[in-house]
C-alpha cells in the first residue's frame, strides 16, 4: 500500500504532462486541466490503496477515459446543438472523426520559415503537429515515448495488440517527421 | 535520423515546453493535486474508521448498485407477500369461526323435536 507522500509525490511529476497530453488531444485548455483533475480525483478515490508501482499504468488508463468521457459529452452536446441549428449550415463543419484528418502541405503563410522560426514558434509548430495527429497515432506515440512505457503496457492502456501499438506509433512518427519537414523544422 | 531518436529529440522538445507552463495552469494543477491528495486522505480516513466487515459490505453494495436495488426489491415483495397471506389466513379463519358459530348457534332443544321445523329445512318452499 502507498503512503499520501507518494501519491503526492506520482500527481506532481505527471500533473504537467498529462495536462499537455489531454490538451494535444481535446485542443481546449480549459477542458484539459477539468481532465487532469477528474483523472486525479479518481486515482485518489478509487486506487488510493494500491502499490505506487502500479500509479502510472493506473493513471494514464483514467486518463485516456476521461478523455473519451469527454468526447462521448462533447458529441451528445454535438448532436442537440446541430439538431436545434439544422437550420443553419456550416457550423459544425469540425469533425470529431480525428482519424481523417491528414497532414497538409505547409502553408502560404509559412513562407520561408527557415529565417523566421525561434524556439517558441517551433515548440508550436510541434504542438500543431501533435495535435493534428489522429488519436490513437498520438495516444500511442505520447504512452511509449513520452511516458515511457513498453509496447505492452501501452497495449493495456489503449485496449489494442502489441502490434497495434506498434502501428500507430511508426505512422504517428512518419506523419510527425512529415509535418515537420513541410516546415522545414529540422531537430 | 532513425525512429527511436527522431522521437526523443521530439519528446526532449515537448517536455521543455511542459516546463514553462504558464503560471495559471501551473497554479490550477496544483490546487487539483492538492484537492485530489484531500480527498484520498479523507477516503484512507473514512475506510479506517470502519471495520473489515463494514467496510467490505459498504464496498460491495456501492459496486453492485443494481443488484442491491433487486435484492431490496425482492425482499419488499417477499415482506409484502407474507403479511397478505397471513392477513388472508386471519381473515378465512375468522369466517370459518363465525360460520361455525352460527352453525352451532344455541338453537333450542326443543326445535330438533319441532317435526314442522325438520319439514321446513327438507322443503321450505312449502312454508
Amino acid at each position: 500500500m502507498s503512503t499520501p507522500e507518494q501519491l503526492s509525490q506520482f500527481l506532481a511529476e505527471v500533473e504537467r504532462r498529462a495536462y499537455r497530453h489531454a490538451a494535444f488531444t481535446v485542443r481546449d485548455e480549459q477542458a484539459a486541466l477539468d481532465i487532469v483533475q477528474d483523472a486525479m480525483f479518481k486515482l485518489a478515490e478509487k486506487y488510493v490503496d494500491r502499490p505506487a508501482e502500479e500509479y502510472p499504468m493506473l493513471f494514464q488508463r483514467i486518463l485516456q477515459n476521461t478523455i473519451r468521457d469527454y468526447f462521448r459529452r462533447q458529441k451528445v452536446r454535438n448532436y442537440w446543438t446541430t439538431a436545434i441549428s439544422f437550420v443553419i449550415p456550416g457550423q459544425n463543419d469540425h469533425s470529431e472523426d480525428e482519424d481523417a484528418v491528414e497532414y497538409s502541405q505547409p502553408t502560404a503563410e509559412s513562407d520561408d520559415p527557415a529565417n523566421q522560426v525561434n524556439t517558441a514558434q517551433r515548440l508550436i509548430i510541434i504542438q500543431e503537429a501533435l495535435e493534428k495527429l489522429p488519436a490513437r497515432q498520438r495516444e500511442a506515440f505520447l504512452l511509449r515515448y513520452w511516458e515511457e512505457m513498453d509496447t505492452a503496457e501501452t497495449a493495456t492502456i489503449m485496449g489494442c495488440s502489441e502490434g497495434s501499438v506498434k502501428t500507430h506509433c511508426s505512422r504517428a512518427i512518419h506523419a510527425l517527421s512529415k509535418y515537420l519537414e513541410g516546415k522545414e523544422i529540422t531537430l | 535520423m532513425n525512429e527511436e531518436t527522431f522521437s526523443k529529440k521530439l519528446i526532449q522538445l515537448v517536455e521543455e515546453d511542459v516546463n514553462n507552463l504558464p503560471p495559471e495552469v501551473v497554479l490550477r494543477l496544483r490546487q487539483s493535486r492538492e484537492r485530489a491528495l484531500a480527498h484520498a486522505q479523507q477516503h484512507r480516513t473514512g475506510s479506517f474508521g470502519l471495520s473489515g466487515n463494514a467496510l467490505h459490505r459498504a464496498s460491495w453494495f456501492s459496486h453492485h448498485r443494481v443488484t442491491s436495488v433487486a435484492i431490496l426489491i425482492a425482499v419488499i415483495m417477499l415482506l409484502t407477500t407474507g403479511l397478505w397471506q397471513i392477513s388472508f389466513k386471519q381473515q378465512s379463519d375468522d369466517i370459518s369461526q363465525i360460520d361455525a358459530a352460527l352453525l352451532t348457534d344455541d338453537l333450542p332443544v326443543h326445535a330438533y323435536l319441532d317435526n314442522s321445523l325438520v319439514q321446513w329445512v327438507k322443503n321450505p318452499s312449502q312454508q
